[in-house]
């Protein structure tokens, strides 16, 4: 069997059923004879097609393959693949390589390109014979998996395809461990008056939503969402639950003071932006931190890290724990707050209404993908998020992920509708990913919320620098048709600047039956950041 | 035909006199201010125009002996026995909804009055007193405050659409709750009773009067209410238990705007009369110029309706036409 076979084969035995990929000439010899069984997606630029496989890697659970183009296409995903590896997202980077017979004479394509792809990579490797390869990309699917999870990249000369394979995998891996000290753990949370939890994306992440609800009914105790968090592990309509924690130090010391014992489950302790001066120390307050993360331990701000999974870690302090009744209110006063704020915007196509409506609009089970900047924490307010996998969004601030994630996601969630939010600044540097959609007919609402420029850059500058607002540049997009620009490839749009128009149209996006973009134009008011 | 208007007493009787003259010219108009000139006028008119200031019981309905059509100059119809109109087989019609804005209003006032402490600041600056801290201790926004609003008729629905741009959360309950439409375009949740009463840091009532509703509002209710919330009642004394409003006033309610007493005018005993956190008005409400025109105007346009045999608009007893 030869390489190109064994390739085939190799994806087969894993149940990869769909690779993303932008060949290039180098990526040939992988292409060729490519079996109907496994679809190749492809997308118009390597930070796409990498994005797009980030989304399907995270809302499968399982790694995704995706196929790059030697040193020019890796040096276009070098941006997606950072998020990818921020986003603790299961990758296996197959990326093309000149024939090995003239690296001697570095010609066009040739890159040394395993220590560049390492930067960013938890595992990178260029097989040293065409035997070398399947148990490269082997290797690759367990590294990517290994904790945190992340991008593993394996480097294809085009010889190597041609020649003999060597195969042996049948290799299984459970890196999920119950963490120690659990039960010195859930000593501390019995004994506390004013215990609370802080939960992120490891919690979805490991489809652990219902051991989180029970470990917070149990305790009874407030819940809060990770600042930032790329992904959401809890009801956020739950009478628990008190809301994302804003991504500042200070703040987030000044909210989480009152109690006694915190316990951070599946997130960095913390991520935050921007900087704002003031104390990092804890006065009384004992954070713990449990995390399938080494990387988070390692620069947590608790005073006691436990690593492991953190689905077996809740179980064993739930088994340890015993359940109270919880009091549920009748009304969530904050989904009348959002109604009643909504109505009063309306007129003005505020952000509120805007996003309130869209939440009215939705189905229960809709999957969000965000990439609305300016306007994600108040989109993680008002949606609501009910179930696991709901919400995704890149965990480093990146734009130009969120529609090719919406696609890869989409793809691997055929049964649930995503809907992808992004701003407008945001969407235009991956606008391409459109076409894709329209290729494979996934029904993506797509919202673009649309400002007309970079508004946190000017909340930023304004909360820096008041009064600077006016004159600083490059923080507007203006004379952008994105109707003109999404029809340009297929998929249908239209502008709405009035609430009319934004409710009917909604209706319209959620019935069809492909990608259905709406250029909403949104109050372009400035956010207070700071 | 022969027209008894009973006319409330203002400032305004002359023009309103002479307004009703050049309306119903050929017809004969007899005037009343009292409940002893009604029923001498009523022994030979057809048209009654009453107002709540001269109550039409069952005596007056059946010597009048040629009475066809009773038209309520007001909102609420509590003063004309209707079941003894609808035995006689007199049609009672009144003039639903003229008055809701000038009640929202009074409504808004009032919060800010009881937010603000106003009322008392003004009274401390009069006696010379420059209390600042004691002003800087309690005066509050309205923004970001819940407001409660148990009934949503007319009234309720006015208040709710002004209140909207102060920055509220709105909650509501009602035995007919709006079309989802309806409240998302205003902002309102329905809400249980219940929850009405817990979560709210101001409640307004709008409910029109019923026996069944007889103090709907009690002991158990004040009990839900928050620690230094707002009680505002415009629309009936009988639905409100007064001893439990003085017992909150006393212990939990940061104040109360009391537009409806169970006995008006008070005595000068009355217990309300004594708390420093009541906001009282002389159940006066939905009683400015402008709604005084509008009812007038609505209840002329009903009467002219009836003379020329067509339908009439608010009909409480009898057929519309």
């Amino acid at each position: 069997m030869n390489v190109r076979e064994a390739i085939k084969e190799w994806l087969q035995y894993h149940h990869i059923s769909v690779v993303f990929g932008n060949p290039g000439s180098t990526e040939i010899p992988f292409l060729v004879d490519w079996p109907e069984s496994i679809s190749y997606v492809l997308g118009l630029q390597e930070s796409q097609v990498v994005a797009m496989a980030d989304g399907y890697a995270q809302a499968l659970g399982q790694p995704a393959v995706v196929n790059l183009h030697s040193q020019p296409g890796l040096g276009h995903a070098m941006g997606a693949l950072m998020t990818a590896r921020r986003n603790r997202s299961p990758l296996v980077v197959t990326i093309g390589q000149e024939d090995s017979r003239h690296h001697i004479v570095e010609p066009l394509l040739y890159g040394n390109l395993a220590p560049w792809a390492s930067s960013i990579a938890q595992w990178s490797y260029q097989p040293t014979s065409s035997e070398d390869v399947v148990p490269a990309l082997e290797r690759a699917y367990h590294e990517a998996r290994r904790p945190p999870g992340g991008p593993a990249a394996v480097i294809l000369p085009m010889d190597y395809l041609n020649g003999k394979a060597n195969w042996n995998p049948r290799r299984e891996v459970d890196y999920h461990t119950v963490p120690q000290g659990i039960n010195e753990l859930s000593q501390l949370l019995k004994a506390s008056k004013f215990p609370a939890l802080v939960i992120g994306d490891e919690v979805d992440k490991e489809d652990a939503w219902g051991e989180a609800v029970s470990l917070a009914e149990a305790i009874d105790c407030p819940v809060y969402g990770a600042p930032l968090s790329m992904r959401t592990g809890f009801p956020n309509r739950h009478p628990l639950f008190q809301g994302h924690l804003n991504p500042v130090m200070s703040t987030i010391i000044q909210i989480l003071s009152p109690y006694d014992q915190v316990l951070v489950i599946g997130a960095p302790a913390f991520l935050t932006y921007p900087y704002v001066p003031g104390s990092r120390e804890w006065a009384k307050t004992i954070v713990h931190h449990i995390s399938s993360d080494p990387e988070y331990l390692a620069r947590s701000m608790a005073s006691k890290g436990y690593y492991g999974s953190v689905r077996l870690a809740m179980k064993a302090l739930l088994a340890k724990i015993a359940p109270k009744e919880p009091e549920l209110s009748e009304i969530t006063l904050q989904e009348a707050e959002q109604k009643s704020t909504a109505a009063r915007e309306r007129a003005a196509m505020g952000s509120d209404y805007v996003i309130y409506t869209i939440g009215q609009s939705m189905p229960a089970d809709a999957i969000v993908v965000d990439e609305s900047v300016s306007h994600s924490l108040l989109l993680r307010k008002i949606l609501n998020f009910s179930r696991q996998g709901s919400y995704y969004t890149a965990s480093n601030g990146a734009l130009g992920w969120g529609l090719a994630a919406a696609a890869g996601i989409q793809l691997a969630q055929r049964q649930r509708r995503v809907l992808a939010v992004l701003g407008d600044g945001a969407s235009l540097y991956g606008m391409q990913s459109l076409w894709t959609m329209r290729e494979w007919h996934l029904p993506i609402v797509i919202v673009i919320l649309n400002n007309h420029g970079y508004n946190i850059l000017k909340s930023l500058t304004q909360s820096l620098y008041p009064g600077h607002l006016a004159k600083t540049p490059g923080l507007s997009v203006e004379h952008v048709d994105f109707t003109h620009l999404a029809e340009s490839m297929g998929v249908k749009a239209v502008k709405v600047d009035n609430p009319f128009d934004l409710e009917m149209e909604l209706h319209t996006a959620w019935a069809s039956k492909d990608p259905y973009l709406l250029d909403v134009q949104v109050d372009p008011e400035i956010p207070r950041l700071l | 035909m022969n027209f008894t208007v009973v006319l409330p007493p203002s400032s305004r009787v002359g023009e309103q006199a002479g307004l009703l003259q050049q309306l119903f010219a050929g017809h004969h108009i007899d005037l009343a201010f009292t409940h002893a000139e009604q029923a001498k006028a009523l022994e030979s008119t057809d048209v009654l125009v009453s107002t709540a200031f001269v109550p039409v019981t069952r005596e007056d309905i059946f010597c009048a002996s040629r009475l066809r059509f009773i038209q309520v100059a007001g909102v609420g119809v509590d003063h004309v026995d209707l079941e003894a109109a609808r035995e006689k087989g007199v049609i009672v019609a009144g003039v639903a909804g003229s008055n809701a804005q000038s009640v929202a209003e009074h409504v808004i006032m009032s919060t800010f009055a009881l937010l603000r402490p106003l009322i008392l600041s003004h009274h401390d600056l009069k006696e010379g007193k420059w209390n600042l801290p004691g002003w800087m201790g309690q005066a509050q926004e309205l923004a970001g405050k819940t407001f409660g609003i148990y009934g949503m008729g007319r009234i309720g629905q006015e208040l709710a659409k002004r209140l909207l741009p102060f920055g509220v959360t709105l909650l509501y309950h009602d035995l007919r709750p709006l079309s989802p439409e309806e409240e998302r375009l205003w902002g309102l949740s329905f809400v249980s009773k219940d929850v009405l009463f817990k979560a709210s840091d101001i409640i307004s009532v709008h409910l029109p009067f019923t026996p069944d509703l007889y103090h709907v509002i009690g002991p158990q209710e004040f009990l839900a209410m928050k620690d230094g919330s707002i009680f505002i009642n415009t629309a009936r004394a009988e639905l409100v238990d007064e001893d439990a409003l003085i017992s909150a006033l006393q212990t939990k309610l940061l104040g109360a705007a009391i537009d409806v007493l169970n006995s008006e005018p008070p005595s000068a005993e009355d217990p309300l009369l004594k708390l420093p956190n009541v906001l009282l008005t002389p159940h006066g409400a939905g009683v400015t110029i402008q709604a005084q025109n509008r009812i007038a105007q609505d209840a002329i346009q009903n009467v002219l309706r009836f003379l020329d045999n067509r339908p009439v608009d608010n009909v409480y007893v009898g057929e519309s036409s």
